[in-house]
């Protein structure tokens, strides 16, 4: 029995030992494959502005739209030498841009291009951004509308929208390449997607901007976010989003792509202004119902989304609010905005899956018969580095920064005439105000801008972003 | 006429013999008239009496001596030679008998005795000699007790040439013996030439000799029958068919020779006779090689005759068959004998214990089939992280086992995976489908499981409810199920193999209370069990062999007789792992590469310690009460059997130690994160083997513990092991999906079907790296995995210029800036180009270049990501000019068969196991 007992303590004490004083160590084996590393040169860099808006006549067909004024696109490019800039009207032939800053009028869709034969440049905005304005005042259609110029793609996400009486929701498809685009839509409202005839097979003729008018294919919708795949040529899409109020045009945006899902996402640029007008008339108006500020959440994916949205304000005096939500699987859900005073804010997203998003920004004045606008804020990728955005000479622009980060950035905004540097803490934000041209925002860490245009009580938005094709220096790996 | 007898008694190096025949010699009651030795022995004979004595070379055939001696012998009518081997004793009235049935047979040429084995007297050895109707060499009589049963049989086809009498004249005539035949074929070429003479051949049951057939015990030179007695056996029969079968049936016979000693080969396997293998080939070669010899010893127009013969004294199929039977029936009976001097006895029925049906083993399936809800097939195959479908046919599956080409990338030429051979084993039981047979293996695996540890247990404990507690722990033990539940197959079978392995080598090594295999036939089919089991285990979780390899070394050093069998049980899996290994020692040296976890590399947690590797991490704390049963464990080292537990204890702390180990060492994994590429090893095996261990030193402790200990540790385990594990396994979830057997868009799998070979090119964004698969159109299945081009990718990718050129392809279309890229499709024959889907700003960046590619189609947004189809004319790829076999691939799936027709019970095991029970209880005396 000693033996067995000898036995039974060596064991258990060799077990023990080797159970609780575990070395720790790593060993590696094999070659990691090191990356084929190949220069190419970029595709030229090429941005589709809308052009002018688009509305349906009376006198036309129904369901046929024409385009209405002028808008007015600025660009900013590179005056590099051995880069070349043009405008070319859907159907017309280019126009050289001359110098680093240039305007001109789009009554059509147009194509802003640089042409860069030696891959010189680094593309991106240092190379070639444009933004288009139009400021309409009609009987059927009144506000301001601004959106900066996208490169086409062929998968896009509009986060915005509104098919309710007196609310109209155009989807604008711009097609500048050479070969025709087959469209797919899928309309993701607060229910589902949208089961409807008519949202694939989607023709867009090379060239050519079509109009798919959403208010037909889903009237009566709140609540919504639009998905656009493109086959063959690549698309440009915006949502033109107007408001009747009884008789009277009271809003008018252009609706621009929201960045791509993700589990953290930044919308800068919700100023705040007139809460206390918009408050009272949302209470004694029922024809105001949609003056409330809203965040609108997108979830495409399988999993529910458990999301928490902080609404941060510039300053101590305002606090924002924090609003925490469940939204369902393959669902779209928006959220009022309330308790905020006026003041400049951002809103930073959180959700445990990933989510698109957007805000709408509401605006107006306190007379006897408001005029109301409101612009849709889209989320923006945080990016690092010196951009630019060109900035309309009309009214007052204010440069919306947010820095998702969890660190402090270090910024400079440089405009033709001023420049300001300063340090924005994470989580933060800041609102700088420019003028007409080119403005230069350089950040040492990845930070997110959308420009706010007012003019009067209208008010429109440019999401800042990087539009830059493939290039320079790339990696393979072959598996 | 007086008939006058001269013995020619040939001598060759057995003394001993000799003298005790020629002392029969003289003791014959008709004395003979002359007696000449042929002595061929190394050291000359001693001889005394009156003989005369020829001395030839030790180098001198039975033939050759023969044709010495009838030179001095007068070939006349009346005169007979009386031939002897030095090993072949007459009875005294030996000779009388035989002259006696001369006198009554005037056609009597050539005479044979019965021949009785040496030691044993009353045993027949030989009786006349025939043929089979395939034309194989049979004796009549063998190996049967002599109880006059075959005393009235006369004229046979042939005899032995041991104490067989001879007209000198008829022998002069014919030529004597051939020497060309081999020399046991040179029987039956005798006694033919004295039957195509007109004359007959006679065996006289009533003479009899002693003979002890030194040549066919092995016991002369083997320079005597130019071989060992199996070899020259065989080369008897195909000398026979060669030369007295008809020519065009020799030539065809010839032809196909190979190919009939192949099966030949098989056919040993699967009688259990591996030690018969040599002799086959050798005789194979032998025939094949000296065509023109075997023809030389025909003899023209004698077609006819011979048929008659043949006709009248072939051997029927059913005489074929008894006779047969009765040898494997001795020799059986031998073996047994043999096991119950070594006291291998058979246990008794308590000993024994319940049987699984009897232990309620089936109630077990169905509530393990039920805690399998959530893996019920409803899908045809298995797609998630660590898994996906197999190929859409079987021959496909098939083809990419063993072979030396993969179509990887633009064709890769290395070893296969070895673990592509399970997945061949699993895709023939649904060949139909092949991939559904993993989702099947995946819900089935804790039964299967549950079964081998259930056999396993037998081992240890006759006791029913410990093999139940013991197989119920190991099937729900948490490593298989959190591997199922990831779908990691390999790793799954690797599992549920283990325990089924034990059972086979204890069985073979004769380890273990269930009793071990006895006979030779028995042990070799265990042999090939264990062989295959120990190919399974082995490339589906490499890192256990070093254990099994060490338990199996300690089994074979502790029954060292049975060191012979124990010895070839690893032999598959070198088989199938060879080449990988060669790959990995020398072509692209990386050791430790041979004990990367095959199949699809999925990183597993990382283990802190030990103790982090058992205890299951993130669940609930009852989750971890099966632990207990280590302590269970240690009460084994108190049992009467403390130092067999001891041991038990060392192997589970090295299995152990061994998991911690893997789970530390970090394989190549290009498949992974850019910055790091390599995957930890998944040590799940490693883990449960140690569980097998614990839950074994579990069934000891409570095998030999008093009853209420017992009972206590039953409630114990009931409670805080089976319980807490079944609900782990209930709750299980399932980490991959049911669905259809593709891995690419239906018009990739369309076109694949119908023969393409075009690639496909897969494309993901990572930063601003591009990482870029090349695929067949069919996609990367579970059977493309493959340890050797994870390895080889790293020095592919910097030396090959096919992965230059796709790196460039890959380039030119992300970048989409207009550059003709016609010859880098071309070159790297890309058909179809697909991004998947993962809703990231860069997938869509690269799906948006893409689309402004010129050579790109958009082939539209699919279940896999979006696909783009190449619009030019590009050349296929070159996996249709690769042949799926090879040289290796011929070596692994013969030894796999032979193993696999060796591990099939024969007709005589199960004989022999209707019988044995019988005799064993009867001689210990409690027959019950």
């Amino acid at each position: 029995m000693i033996r067995r007992l000898l036995a039974l303590l060596v064991v258990s004490s060799v077990a023990t030992a080797a159970a609780l004083v575990s070395p720790n160590f790593s060993l590696k084996s094999g070659d990691p494959i090191a990356p084929h590393s190949i220069t190419v040169k970029a595709r030229d860099l090429a941005l589709v502005c809308p052009g002018g808006s688009f509305i349906s006549r009376a006198s036309a067909k129904v369901g046929s739209f024409t385009q209405s004024g002028n808008a007015s696109v600025f660009t900013h490019q590179t005056s590099m030498a051995g880069i070349s800039s043009s405008a070319t009207l859907f159907g017309a032939t280019p126009q050289a841009l001359e110098g680093s800053d240039s305007t001109f009028p789009a009554s059509k869709s147009v194509v802003v291009s640089s042409s860069d034969p030696q891959g010189l440049a680094d593309q991106g905005s240092a190379q070639l951004t444009a933004t288009q304005i139009q400021f309409n005042q009609e009987a059927d259609i009144s506000g301001l509308a601004a959106t900066d110029c996208q490169r086409p793609g062929s998968d896009i996400w509009l986060v915005g929208g509104d098919t309710r009486t007196g609310r109209e929701s155009l989807l604008v498809l711009s097609n500048p390449t050479g070969v025709d685009a087959t469209v797919e839509l899928q309309l993701l409202a607060s229910n589902g997607f949208v089961n409807v005839p008519g949202l694939s097979g989607i023709s867009v003729p090379k060239h050519k901007a079509i109009i798919v008018p959403i208010n037909g294919l889903a009237p009566k919708l709140d609540t919504f976010s639009v998905h656009v795949l493109a086959r063959g040529g690549s698309v440009a899409a915006w949502i033109q989003q107007k408001t009747v109020r009884g008789l009277r045009a009271a809003g008018f945006d252009l609706i621009a792509p929201a960045s791509g899902a993700s589990t953290q996402l930044v919308i800068p640029g919700l100023l705040i202004r007139g809460t206390a007008t918009v408050d009272e008339l949302s209470r004694t108006s029922t024809n105001y119902f949609d003056v409330v500020n809203t965040l609108r959440i997108s979830n495409s994916g399988s999993k529910d989304a458990h999301v928490l949205a902080q609404i941060t304000g510039a300053n101590s005096k305002t606090f924002g609010t924090v609003i925490q939500t469940t939204v369902a699987a393959n669902t779209t859900a928006d959220l009022e905005i309330t308790g905020v005073t006026d003041g400049d804010y951002s809103i930073f997203i959180k959700s445990d899956q990933p989510v698109r998003a957007g805000a709408k920004l509401n605006r107006s004045n306190k007379t006897a018969k408001p005029e109301t606008d409101f612009t849709w804020l889209p989320s923006v990728a945080p990016v690092a580095g010196s951009r630019f955005i060109a900035v309309p000479s009309q009214g007052i622009s204010k440069l919306s920064i947010a820095n998702p980060g969890k660190i402090a950035a270090h910024l400079t905004v440089r405009g033709a005439t001023s420049s300001s540097s300063f340090v924005l803490q994470p989580g933060s934000l800041t609102s700088v105000k420019v003028t007409g041209g080119g403005i230069m925002l350089n950040s040492d860490l990845a930070v997110a801008a959308t420009l706010v245009i007012d003019v009067g009580s209208s008010i429109a938005s440019v999401p800042m972003v990087e539009y830059r094709n493939i290039g320079g220096q790339i990696s393979v790996v072959v598996r | 006429m007086k008939s006058t007898v001269t013995a020619v008694v040939v001598s060759h190096d057995a003394s001993d013999y000799l003298s005790a025949t020629l002392k029969a010699l003289f003791a014959q009651t008709v004395s003979v008239d002359r007696v000449i030795l042929v002595d061929t022995g190394h050291t000359p004979a001693t001889v005394s009496g009156q003989v005369e004595t020829l001395r030839l070379s030790p180098k001198t055939t039975l033939a050759e001596s023969m044709r010495a001696a009838c030179e001095l012998v007068q070939p006349v009518e009346g005169s007979w030679i009386w031939l002897l081997h030095d090993d072949s004793a007459p009875e005294p009235d030996c000779l009388e008998q035989l002259l006696l049935l001369e006198e009554k047979s005037s056609l009597a040429a050539l005479i044979g005795p019965k021949q009785l084995d040496w030691n044993n007297p009353r045993r027949i050895l030989q009786q006349g000699l025939t043929l089979t109707p395939l034309g194989a060499p049979l004796s009549l009589v063998s190996d049967e007790l002599d109880q006059s049963q075959h005393d009235d049989a006369s004229d046979v086809m042939a005899i032995g040439t041991a104490g067989a009498l001879i007209r000198s004249d008829v022998l002069n005539n014919i030529g004597g013996l051939d020497p060309k035949a081999p020399p046991l074929a040179a029987d039956y070429d005798l006694a033919l030439k004295v039957k195509l003479a007109g004359l007959r051949v006679l065996v006289a049951p009533q003479a009899r000799i002693r003979h002890a057939a030194l040549s066919l015990e092995g016991q002369r030179s083997r320079s005597w029958l130019k071989g060992s007695p199996k070899l020259a056996l065989r080369k008897a029969a195909i000398h026979l068919r060669m030369t007295y079968e008809p020519l065009w049936l020799v030539l065809l016979y010839w032809l196909f020779l190979g190919p009939i000693t192949v099966i030949r080969v098989f056919w040993r396997f699967l009688q259990k006779r591996p030690d018969r293998i040599l002799s086959e080939l050798g005789a194979g070669l032998w025939g094949f090689f000296t065509l023109f010899a075997r023809l030389s010893s025909r003899r023209q127009g004698v077609a006819q005759p011979l048929r008659t013969i043949r006709k009248a004294f072939d051997a029927p199929w059913s005489r074929v068959r008894e006779t047969n039977r009765s040898r494997l029936d001795a020799e059986e009976a031998d073996d047994l004998r043999d096991a119950f001097e070594r006291g291998d006895h058979e246990l008794t029925v308590a000993d024994k214990g319940k049987g699984f049906v009897a232990a309620g083993g089936f109630a077990w399936v169905f509530v393990l089939l039920a805690l399998s809800w959530n893996f019920v097939p409803t899908g045809a195959a298995a797609f998630g992280k660590a898994t996906l479908p197999l190929d859409h046919t079987w021959w496909a599956v098939f083809s990419r086992a063993g072979s030396s080409w993969q179509p990887l990338g633009q064709g890769f030429v290395g070893p296969a995976e070895p673990f592509n051979w399970v997945l061949i084993g699993l895709a023939s039981l649904t060949p139909w489908l092949p991939s559904l047979s993993i989702v099947v293996m995946l819900f089935g695996a804790l039964v299967l499981a549950f079964a081998g540890a259930w056999r396993a247990a037998t081992l240890v404990s006759s006791r029913a409810w410990i093999r139940n507690f013991v197989a119920l722990g190991y099937a729900l033990w948490p490593s298989l199920i959190q591997a199922r539940s990831e779908g990691r197959l390999a790793a799954v079978v690797a599992i549920v193999a283990l325990p089924w392995l034990v059972f086979a080598i204890a069985r073979a090594a004769g380890l273990g209370r269930s009793g071990s295999a006895r006979s030779m036939r028995q042990t070799w089919s265990w042999v090939g069990l264990s062989g295959l089991l120990v190919a399974i285990v082995g490339v589906s979780s490499p890192v256990l062999m070093i254990p099994i390899l060490l338990a199996l070394a300690a089994a074979a050093f502790t029954r060292i007789r049975r060191f012979g069998y124990l010895f070839w049980i690893p032999l598959p899996f070198a088989a199938l792992y060879t080449p990988l290994a060669i790959n990995l020692l020398v072509t692209n040296p990386h050791p430790v590469g041979l004990l990367a976890d095959p199949s699809i590399p999925v990183p597993s947690a990382h283990a802190a310690g030990i103790l982090a590797l058992i205890v299951p991490m993130g669940q609930a704390i009852w989750a971890s009460f099966y632990l207990i049963i280590f302590v269970f464990a240690l009460l084994s080292l108190l049992t009467k059997r403390w130092l067999f537990a001891s041991v038990l204890w060392l192997f589970a702390m090295i299995t152990v130690g061994l998991g911690y180990l893997h789970n530390n060492v970090h394989f190549a994994n290009p498949a992974s994160a850019l910055s790091d590429q390599t995957v930890n090893g998944y040590a799940a095996s490693l883990v449960s083997a140690t569980g097998l261990i614990a839950l074994t030193l579990f069934a000891l402790a409570s095998e030999h513990a008093r009853l209420w200990a017992r009972r206590a540790l039953g409630i114990l385990m009931a409670l805080l092991v089976v319980l807490p594990l079944s609900a782990g396994a209930a709750t299980a979830s399932r980490d991959y999906q049911l669905r259809d057997d593709r891995v690419v868009p239906w018009l990739l799998d369309a076109s694949s079907q119908q023969g393409s070979s075009l690639r496909m090119l897969v494309i993901k964004p990572a930063g601003k790296t591009f990482v870029a698969q090349w695929a067949p159109i069919s996609g990367i299945k579970l059977d493309d995995s493959n340890v050797a081009y994870r390895y080889a990718l790293g020095s592919l990718n910097a030396t090959n210029p096919g992965y230059t050129n796709l790196a460039e392809l890959v380039a030119g279309l992300v970048s989409s800036n207009g550059e003709n890229l016609d010859s880098l499709f071309a070159t790297t024959s890309v058909g179809y180009v697909l991004v998947p889907n993962d809703s990231t700003s860069a997938s869509a960046e690269l799906s948006n270049s893409l689309d402004s590619v010129a050579q790109l189609d958009p082939a539209g947004l699919t279940e896999f990501g979006r696909l783009w189809r190449v619009n030019i004319k590009v050349p296929p790829g070159s996996t249709a000019a690769i042949s799926p076999w090879s040289i290796t691939k011929s070596i692994q799936l013969a030894i796999l068969a032979a193993f696999l027709l060796l591990a099939i019970p024969t007709g005589a095991s199960s004989r022999r196991r209707a019988k044995e029970a019988t005799i064993f209880i009867d001689s210990d005396g409690d027959a019950q």
